[in-house]
Order: C-alpha cells, then sequence, then structure tokens
C-alpha cells in the first residue's frame, strides 16, 4: 500500500519554514571574522534537514538547491573554508530562492528558473573555490593537494582489526603516499588494532580521507606527533594509545588533567570546533576504562552507536558524516589532536547524518517549548465556546443573586467556584492566542541589512522585548505596518554615514524596534536616530496640496500631517519608498487593529514611532452606558472620565452645537441617542444625563448617555462575520443576560461628530436605490 | 438525502425539500439544506441606521447574527411578536441569518413535474427572488431564492463592497 505522502506536506512546509528562518536569523547574526562553531552548525543542519525533507516528500527543485548549498556550508562548518560576506550573501540570496520554491509548492506562482540557477552557479563557484573538493575522488590525488604541503607529518595511525579489510591492500596505498612503518599488527583474536608510523607531506585529515575510502572512519584513530613542540603529557598519552591495550586508564586520566593544553598548539580552524564539542564528550569519556569499549559505549550514549555498524559494513561516506557529527568530541580526547582527524567528506549522507543532528539540537536547545500546531480555527472556536461559558456563568450569578444565602450554601459555593474556574480558563484559552512579538521582528534583520547596502548606509539594528505577547492575529496584521515603518526610518529618518559625520554622530545610524506592555495595551516602538521630522518641509508639502495649514500648528499636529493620504516627506522617490503603501495605510491598518499610533520626532535627533495595540482583539476593557433601553459599550481605553454636568457649564453654539466646560476646556456634547436614530431615547437635558469624557484622534468630545452601567471585560464578536459594517460601531459583545450590546467605535464618532438626521436617512434611500 | 429520495419516489434528481412557512396567508417554501435550525423569537439589540425590516441582532451561542423580519419585508400581515413567532436560521455564503415568519408549516418534497415556472406581474410585484410555484394538490407553496433575497442591495444585510 503507498502512503500519501501529501498528507504530511504541510508539516514539510511548516518545519521548512522554521528551517529557513533558522539559517536566515543565524546567517545574519554570524560574525564573519570569528564564526560560532554552533552557528555554522546550526545553519548546516537546517540546510540538511530541508534537503533529507524535501528529498522525502519528492521536491526535487529544493533538494537539489540545498544539496549545493549543504556542500558549501558543510565545508564552511569543518573549517575547510573560510566564510566570507560573499558566501553569507549567497546563501541568503538561497534561502529567499527556496521559500519562493516553498511557496510555489504550495501554490503560489512558480519562482524564475533564472533565479534559481543563478544562485545555483553562485554556490557551485563558491564550492568550487575550496580546493578540498577534489580532494576526496581519489587517495592518489591527495598528493596533489597544496595544503600545507610544505613540511612533512610523522602520524601514528591506529587501524581496528576487521575481518572484511583487505590491510595489505590498505597499508600498500598508504605506503604509496608517504613512508609507513608497521609497529604492531594487528589481530581478531584479541581485538588487537594495527598501529602504523606514517610520515609524509599529508596532513592528519587528508591521510584519514583517503583511508575512510577502506576502512569506516569509527575504526582508526590517527594521531599527530608534534615531535620537539610537545609537552611530554602527550608521550604519555600515544605511548599507551600505542600500546594498543584496551583497559590502559592512562590516557585517560591525561587528558582529564591536561588534555586541552594538547589541543592548543594545533592552529586549525576546527580546532576551535574540537576543543567545543571536545567538552561533551570528556565528561562521558573520563569514567570509562578501556579505551576501545568506551568508543562503544560511547557510541551508544549518543545515538552513534546506530551508525557505527553501519559504518563498519558499507564503508561509506555516509558513516563519515555520522562520526563527523558526533564523533568528533569523543574521539579527539581518546587517540589525537582533534582536527586533523576529521576525514572530509564531500558529499553528506542525509540519512545517516539526521539522527545525530537531531540529538544535537535537542541538547544545545532545550529551552524551545514543547509546541504543537493547532488550526487558529479551533483555538477561535475553543475561544467562542469559554465566552460563551462565561456568560453562561454570570446568569447563574445573576440569578442565584436573589436566593437565599443560607438554604443554597451549596449551590452559592459551587457558582462561585465555577466562576473562578471559568475565568481561570478564559485566561488560559486567551494566551493560547499569543504569540511572542519575536515572529514579527525576525524578519527586520535581513529587511535593514538588504535595505541598508542598498542604500549605503550603516544601520545597528537593536531588537528589544521580543518576548511581548500579543494576539495572533496582531502578529500577521502587524508585519506590513512595521516593516513600512522600519524602511521608512532608513530612507528618509537615518542619514548617510557622511552626513552623520558632519553632524558630529557615529557614521552608524541606530534603529532600535521595542516592544512592551503598557498597562492594558502592548507598546511597539520605532526609533531611529536620523535627521528627524522636517517641519518646514512638512508644512510646505502641506499648503502645496492645499491643505489648511498654519505656522502655529503644535509638532504633534505637524507630525499628524503624514499620515494624510498621498502626503510623503521624501526629497525624492527611491525604489525603496514610494510603493504604494503610505503612512496612511499604516495608520489605516493600526486603527484597523484598535490600535493607535504617534510619531514624537526631534530634528536631527531622532524619530520614534510609536504603535499601541490592545493585548488581544477577542478581550476588551468597556464601560457599558445605558442610552434608552440600549445597552452600549464604550472601550475603555478612549474613556477618559465622567461627568454629570451642572447648567452653567453647558453652552452653545449658534443655538445648536452643544459645548461643555471642563476645567476650562470647551468640548463639543454628542448625544449618542441622535448619532444612532433613537429618537425615543434622546434625552434633551445634559444635567440630568451623564456625560463621559473621550479622546479619540487627539481631540477630546463629551458622549452623552442616560446611564453608567459598569465596567467590566467584554468578548468581542465581529458584527460584520455575520452583518455589515456598521458606522459608529466596532463590535459587538454579549452581556450577561445573553443580549448582545453593540461596541462603539470611538474615534469614527469623533470623526463624525453630530451626525444630522438627514445623513441616517439618505443611508437607508441610498441602500435601496 | 438526495439518493433517499429517488429511493422513495423512484423519480429524477430534481425532487428538492422545502421548507414551508407561511407569511398572512400565503406559504412560502425555501430549500431546507439552507436551514440551520428553527427556533423561538427573542428580543433583539437594534441597530443603528438599519432599514426597519432588520430587526437588529440577537446572541445565538455566541455568534452574533442578524434578524431580518420577511412579514415587515415583504409588506405582509402586522407583526406581533410572542411565544408562536418563528425565527429561522439560515445559513447562506457562510453567514447566518435569521429570519422571523408567521409560522412553519411543514417540509414538503417537490418533484421536478411539481414545479411551475414564477409568474409575471410586470412591475407590480418583484419576482426576481421567486424561484418558481410549487404545486401539491390544491396547495400553492411560493419558492423563495433565499441566497438571492438575502444577498440583494436592499436586505443591506451585506456591504456593498463584500459582495463584489
Amino acid at each position: 500500500m503507498s502512503i500519501d505522502m501529501s498528507q504530511f506536506h504541510q508539516v514539510f512546509f511548516d518545519e521548512t519554514d522554521e528551517h529557513l528562518a533558522t539559517m536566515e536569523s543565524v546567517l545574519l547574526a554570524v560574525d564573519l571574522a570569528l564564526p560560532d562553531s554552533e552557528d555554522l552548525n546550526a545553519i548546516f543542519r537546517a540546510a540538511h534537514s530541508i534537503k533529507g525533507g524535501a528529498a522525502t516528500f519528492g521536491f526535487a527543485d529544493l533538494a537539489e538547491l540545498t544539496h549545493i548549498l549543504e556542500n558549501l556550508l558543510d565545508k564552511v562548518r569543518k573549517g575547510s573554508m573560510m566564510l566570507t560576506s560573499e558566501m553569507v550573501d549567497a546563501c541568503l540570496q538561497s534561502k529567499d530562492v527556496l521559500s519562493g520554491m516553498l511557496a510555489a509548492h504550495r501554490g503560489a506562482a512558480a519562482v524564475d528558473p533564472g533565479s534559481v540557477a543563478d544562485v545555483e552557479q553562485r554556490l557551485a563557484a563558491l564550492v568550487g573555490d575550496g580546493s578540498h573538493a577534489a580532494a576526496v575522488a581519489l587517495p592518489t590525488a591527495i598528493a596533489a593537494t597544496p595544503a600545507d604541503a610544505v613540511s612533512s607529518h610523522t602520524l601514528y595511525v591506529e587501524l581496528d582489526h576487521l575481518s572484511e579489510v583487505d590491510y595489505a591492500a590498505l597499508l600498500q596505498s598508504l605506503s604509496a603516499l608517504g613512508e609507513m612503518t608497521v609497529v604492531q599488527p594487528g589481530s581478531s583474536e584479541q581485538s588487537q588494532p594495527w598501529v602504523l608510523v606514517f610520515t609524509s607531506a599529508l596532513q592528519a585529515d587528508e591521510v584519514a580521507e583517503s583511508l575512510a575510502f577502506s576502512i569506516a572512519p569509527a575504526h582508526f584513530r590517527i594521531t599527530v606527533d608534534h615531535g620537539q613542540q610537545d609537552e611530554g603529557g602527550f608521550g604519555l598519552f600515544l605511548s599507551s594509545s600505542l600500546e594498543g591495550s584496551p583497559g590502559a586508564d592512562a590516557p585517560d586520566v591525561v587528558f582529564e588533567d591536561d588534555g586541552f593544553g594538547l589541543f592548543a598548539p594545533l592552529e586549525t580552524d576546527a580546532t576551535v570546533a574540537a576543543s567545543v564539542r571536545g567538552d561533551e564528550g570528556f565528561g562521558l569519556f573520563e569514567p570509562l576504562p578501556a579505551a576501545s569499549t568506551a568508543v562503544e559505549m560511547l557510541h551508544e550514549e549518543d545515538g552513534f552507536g546506530l551508525f557505527a555498524p553501519i559504518a563498519a559494513a558499507a564503508s561509506t561516506p555516509a558513516a563519515g558524516m555520522a562520526h563527523e557529527e558526533e564523533g568528533f568530541g569523543l574521539f579527539a580526547p581518546l587517540v589525537s589532536g582533534p582536527a586533523p582527524l576529521q576525514p572530509e567528506t564531500a558529499t553528506a549522507a542525509p540519512v545517516a547524518a539526521s539522527q545525530p543532528v537531531s540529538a544535537r539540537a535537542e541538547r544545545t536547545a532545550p529551552a524551545v517549548e514543547n509546541s504543537i500546531r493547532v488550526n487558529i480555527d479551533k483555538v477561535d472556536l475553543l475561544l467562542n465556546l469559554v465566552g460563551e461559558l462565561v456568560i453562561t456563568q454570570s446568569m447563574l450569578v445573576q440569578s442565584s443573586q436573589t436566593l437565599d444565602a443560607v438554604q443554597n450554601e451549596r449551590l452559592l459555593s459551587g457558582i462561585s467556584a465555577m466562576q473562578r474556574n471559568a475565568r481561570e480558563l478564559q485566561e488560559a484559552v486567551m494566551s493560547i492566542r499569543m504569540t511572542p512579538i519575536a515572529f514579527v521582528f525576525n524578519r527586520f534583520p535581513r529587511v535593514v541589512r538588504d535595505l541598508a547596502s542598498k542604500l549605503g548606509k550603516q544601520i545597528e539594528l537593536k531588537m528589544v522585548g521580543e518576548n511581548t505577547e500579543l494576539d495572533k492575529g496582531f502578529i500577521e496584521k502587524l508585519a506590513d505596518p512595521l516593516t513600512h515603518l522600519v524602511r521608512n526610518s532608513l530612507d528618509h529618518g537615518i542619514e548617510s554615514p557622511e552626513a552623520r559625520q558632519a553632524k558630529g554622530k557615529s557614521a552608524v545610524g541606530r534603529l532600535t524596534l521595542r516592544a512592551f506592555h503598557q498597562g492594558g495595551s502592548i507598546a511597539i516602538e520605532v526609533t531611529d536616530d536620523g535627521a528627524g521630522l522636517n517641519r518646514e518641509r512638512i508644512l510646505a508639502k502641506a499648503r502645496e496640496r492645499g491643505m489648511p495649514v498654519s505656522d502655529s500648528l503644535s509638532d504633534s499636529e505637524v507630525w499628524g500631517l503624514i499620515f494624510e493620504a498621498g502626503f510623503s516627506t521624501a526629497a525624492e522617490v527611491t525604489d525603496v519608498s514610494g510603493r504604494g503603501v503610505g503612512m496612511d495605510v499604516v495608520k489605516r491598518n493600526i486603527q484597523g487593529m484598535g490600535g493607535r499610533i504617534d510619531i514624537d520626532s526631534m530634528q536631527d535627533f531622532g524619530t520614534t514611532i510609536s504603535i499601541r495595540l490592545p493585548l488581544t482583539l477577542a478581550i476588551m476593557d468597556g464601560m457599558s452606558v445605558g442610552i434608552g433601553a440600549d445597552i452600549y459599550v464604550i472601550p475603555l481605553s478612549f474613556v477618559l472620565e465622567s461627568l454629570q454636568p451642572q447648567a452653567q457649564d453647558l453652552k452653545t453654539v449658534v443655538g445648536k452645537g452643544q459645548l461643555v466646560n471642563v476645567r476650562g476646556q470647551y468640548l463639543p456634547i454628542v448625544s449618542l441617542a441622535s448619532f444612532f436614530g433613537h429618537a425615543d431615547a434622546a434625552r434633551a437635558d445634559p444635567t440630568r444625563a451623564i456625560l463621559v469624557i473621550v479622546e479619540a484622534g487627539g481631540q477630546q468630545l463629551a458622549l452623552l448617555v442616560d446611564e453608567l452601567i459598569g465596567q467590566q471585560q467584554f468578548v468581542v464578536k465581529n458584527l460584520e462575520t455575520n452583518y455589515r459594517k456598521v458606522e459608529g460601531i466596532s463590535g459587538a459583545t454579549i452581556m450577561g443576560d445573553g443580549r448582545v450590546a453593540l461596541i462603539l467605535d470611538i474615534s469614527v464618532i469623533a470623526r463624525h461628530k453630530q451626525r444630522p438626521p438627514p445623513a441616517a436617512m439618505r443611508q437607508v434611500v441610498g441602500d435601496v436605490a | 438525502m438526495t439518493e433517499q429520495l429517488e429511493y422513495h419516489h423512484g423519480q429524477s434528481k430534481a425532487v428538492r425539500e422545502l421548507l414551508v412557512f407561511t407569511l398572512g396567508q400565503e406559504e412560502y417554501g425555501i430549500d431546507i439544506l439552507k436551514v440551520q435550525e428553527i427556533r423561538g423569537y427573542e428580543a433583539v439589540t437594534r441597530i443603528a441606521n438599519a432599514p426597519p425590516f432588520i430587526k437588529g441582532v440577537v446572541n445565538l451561542r455566541g455568534s452574533i447574527v442578524p434578524i431580518v423580519d420577511m412579514r415587515i419585508k415583504f409588506g405582509l400581515g402586522e407583526p406581533v411578536y410572542d411565544a408562536f413567532t418563528v425565527v429561522i436560521i439560515l445559513n447562506i455564503f457562510q453567514r447566518t441569518v435569521g429570519v422571523v415568519v408567521d409560522g412553519v408549516s411543514d417540509v414538503i418534497q417537490l418533484a421536478e413535474d411539481e414545479l411551475r415556472d414564477p409568474p409575471e406581474f410586470g412591475s407590480v410585484v418583484e419576482t426576481t427572488y421567486i424561484e418558481g410555484l410549487g404545486t401539491k394538490g390544491e396547495r400553492m407553496v411560493i419558492i423563495v431564492d433565499i441566497e438571492r433575497l438575502m444577498s440583494s442591495a436592499e436586505m443591506a444585510l451585506v456591504d456593498v463592497t463584500d459582495r463584489s
């Protein structure tokens, strides 16, 4: 029976997305001068996993490209090639192409084959630079490799005696490469290994490479003789190693004490990696008595044992890979100087290597939380049900209040327990939707890097508070506005390095993304230390567009102008800005999420654009007010205060527009009853009603309502799911008694203020027509 | 469902099942597959600036559902809301809408040969939403294309931009 692979495709897509994201973030963070071996491994692992997955699921194009990428990364990782900025660029480019391919498999437009070929060529060219690429081809070819062929090295080689290996041929081929003496012939009876002294121009790793063709890397060990430079400890170790007797504790002890000192003289890049890894193997290695058994046991401990037998049987390069992954740290202290031991294998075997890869991933990243993927619809459904539960619960609470507390003690205590549980359940379900903002922030290192190089600017990006959690719904919607703001800062805000230096600033511009909790909302700030907004230019531009502005506008009013449609302060349109998304769209998007956006700017000092969003879309703190028989909810974030006005504080303008004097400030009064056309509820006399002072879009107004009912949390429901958008209403909620209350959209009401009754009529007529 | 019907009647696939409701003296039929449930009438929350036949919205197990009074829409009978008033909850275009009618009488199966073309009244009666007339003996059931009716611009149930 064939298995339908397509059912697993989604998992592969998701995982690959993650791998690509990891790859990108590590690539961006990597220090070219001194790359961290764990970083390099992480990039390699990501590419490797993608390749494995792609091959398994039959995405040949993905597998092909990642294979080339992997080859390059493998060399870098092993230290046989230095990481260059060119490589990072090529890797990032291939990441983009891979993302494109992945999208194509998901149903998006196909990737331009030209770009694929381009990136493949670029990678292949980089791989081709490495002299080691050809080295594996034939043992004899190694002699021709130019690397460090100047001096000759003396190596001690220990080979396990295996029945299937033709040792005569092996020794012969070795002696063809240099001077070789057999110190001790191997025999299978006492599992005595072969011990050879080998002197040639070859490095230990090159010898290992050629040996790996005949014998699995797990079954030979190469020790470098450092001659005079050696500090005695090595000699001790070496001699005991030469005895080849299993059970000799000496090497272990030596290593325990000063084994690391031995590594120091080795100057290869891989030494760093080796010593890092050596740490892990060390502790394990020490208590085990027998050298050879230790190897076996350690194999098992690290999952390597799985591969060792395969390797022994097949002698394929795959074994080399596996050996490379985990065996490194283990073997290094055991027998030899670490780096040269590396068998170089250009062709990586995915299956064999994948096991140690994942093992390592688990070990190095235990902090990664256990998670499952859940369709967001299911979470929404859960949220809905819990919301229902909360409502039912409050209904019960309401009706239980009339009961005799003594007679119904058990019922009442049950209800109060349920109340508590329901609230906790609600919070727990709500938290499922919460996602760290890092999901949005993570794209910015790349955006900033690409943009900075395109614009010829130097930018240092700092991100603070990436772990701040906010609703998943926001995460997706935030990406575009934030990207726009970041682009804006880079393009218009931060000056060119020369201009910055001329102003006495550091040539490197600083861009900070910051997220933090503030009260009941999340604040996200994009701060640059650039030129700041130019007040004169904005005002001039506004006049040019025929907007009524005066020089007396406050700074914040002037900054607000850039949110007007089609308003751009850029002196020239670059290919970065002017992509059709303006600040007006940004503002609209943010407001659509129930948030608001503010600008703070100072000439030559920088600009901060801050976005404030409610914690979640699904729950809101609100104040319920009564208007006639209807109940409306005002989002608490808009409410400043509520008051009952005195007759002397009420003023009118041309007999109609009503104003209220609140501590010297005259605020317009908006009667919600007339705004919503409830003729029966319109209360003419504000002194008998309540005024709720709200602030929206930088202006304050007084909403006239009949009564205040209370403050509580409301589960926000979308009115547009089954109905249409209603002007002045942002959504609906369900009250404790099961009835629906509408949530006011204060910013719309503030914009429209008092709506003349004919407008309401016109809308109905317009709909019919 | 369809297979069952075919089995019972041995007729073509065109057998349709309709929910019949009454508005005043008239009987109307809508495709039963569009019906989610039938409920009593409960208090609605008014929506500002909505046409009169949109009574408001109710809470249907957590979703906010608009309620349309067909009696007001068609101008039939004086709307009375009592314990016998029926609300048919419909599922159309992935939306949920409640429809207030006088009562639900029964469910009928209608074969193709029992279906008559919609009558022509000129401009006196709007017949765009009438799919046809079903005849069962003496009964005549007006078959309404409820999807077309509910999504029409004059119902103001959906935003104009939504429908495009």
